[in-house]
C-alpha cells in the first residue's frame, strides 16, 4: 500500500494489496461494534464516590453527544470506502482533507474494539515480529497493527 | 412580601465544594498511540507541542497526568472533549 499527500486538499491511499482492501473495508463495522468494549469506548470520568446524580447528568447529556460523534465518523469513513473496490487491482481510496478527523476516530475505536474483544494486553501489542497469520489471533493483532500505523500516517501528516 | 407564583430553589454547596479546584488526569492505555496523545493534547488543551509531548511521556511512564486543573465546568467539558478522541480520561476534585 502506498500513500501520498495532494496539496492540503486531500490524501490517497493507493496500491492497496487485497489483504489490506479487506482490513479497510472491514473498519466502520468493527469500529461500530462497541459491546465488549463499551468500558473502554464510554469511560467512567468519575471515581467510586460520584454521587448518582452527577453521573446520570452525564449519561443523559454527554454519553449521548459521543455516541452521535462516534457514528458520524464510521459514517464518513464508510462513504470514502466506496470507491475502495475489492484491492484486486490495486484498491484506492481517497481521503478529503476534512475527513481526517473522522479517519483517526474510526480506526482509534476499532482498535479499541479489537483489543478488548480479543483481551489484548500491552504485551501483545509491543511484541516484535509479525504475529501468527495462521491463527485468528495473529491476523487480528496484524489488523491492530495495520490501523495503527495508518493512524500514525494520517497524524504524522498532519501535524 | 409579594408573592409572583415562581418558586425560587436555592442550591448551597459548602464552602470547599465550591472552592476546590477539579482536576482533569489521563490515564495510561496500551491502545492509544503517543503521537496521537499528543496531538490531542495539543488540540484540546492548547499545549505547545514540548508540553504536549512532556504530558504524553508522563502518561505512558507513571501511569497518567494531570493535565488541567481549574473550575468544574470546564473540567467536564475538557474531559468530554478527551473522551470524544477516546483518551482515557477522569475528572478529580483536589484535595484541599
Amino acid at each position: 500500500m502506498r500513500f501520498r499527500r495532494h496539496s492540503a486538499q486531500a490524501f490517497e491511499l493507493y496500491e492497496i494489496h487485497p489483504l489490506f482492501a479487506e482490513l479497510l473495508a472491514e473498519l466502520p463495522q468493527t469500529a461500530a461494534r462497541h459491546n465488549m468494549a463499551e468500558h473502554r469506548v464510554y469511560p467512567d470520568p468519575f471515581g467510586p464516590e460520584a454521587d448518582e446524580e452527577t453521573r446520570s447528568d452525564w449519561e443523559e447529556h454527554v454519553r449521548p453527544e459521543l455516541e452521535k460523534h462516534f457514528a458520524n465518523s464510521r459514517e464518513v469513513v464508510a462513504r470514502d470506502l466506496d470507491s475502495l473496490g475489492d484491492g484486486r487491482r490495486g484498491g484506492r481510496c481517497v481521503i478529503p482533507a476534512e475527513h481526517l478527523d473522522a479517519w483517526l476516530n474510526a480506526l482509534n475505536q476499532a482498535r479499541l474494539v479489537i483489543v478488548e474483544e480479543n483481551k489484548f494486553g500491552e504485551t501483545d501489542l509491543s511484541a516484535g515480529g509479525p504475529p501468527d497469520l495462521a491463527t485468528r489471533r495473529g491476523l487480528l493483532l496484524l489488523k491492530v497493527h495495520f490501523y495503527a500505523h495508518l493512524q500514525e500516517l494520517l497524524v504524522e501528516t498532519t501535524g | 412580601m409579594s408573592q409572583t407564583g415562581f418558586i425560587t430553589e436555592i442550591e448551597t454547596r459548602d464552602e470547599d465544594a465550591v472552592s476546590l479546584p477539579w482536576s482533569v488526569v489521563v490515564h495510561n492505555d496500551p491502545v492509544n498511540l503517543m503521537s496521537y496523545v499528543t496531538m490531542v493534547f495539543q488540540r484540546v488543551l492548547g499545549f505547545p507541542r514540548d508540553r504536549a509531548t512532556r504530558h504524553m511521556l508522563e502518561v505512558h511512564h507513571k501511569g497518567r497526568s494531570l493535565v488541567w486543573s481549574g473550575e468544574r465546568e470546564r473540567a467536564e467539558l475538557i474531559v468530554e472533549q478527551l473522551h470524544s478522541y477516546l483518551l482515557l480520561a477522569t475528572l478529580e476534585q483536589s484535595e484541599g
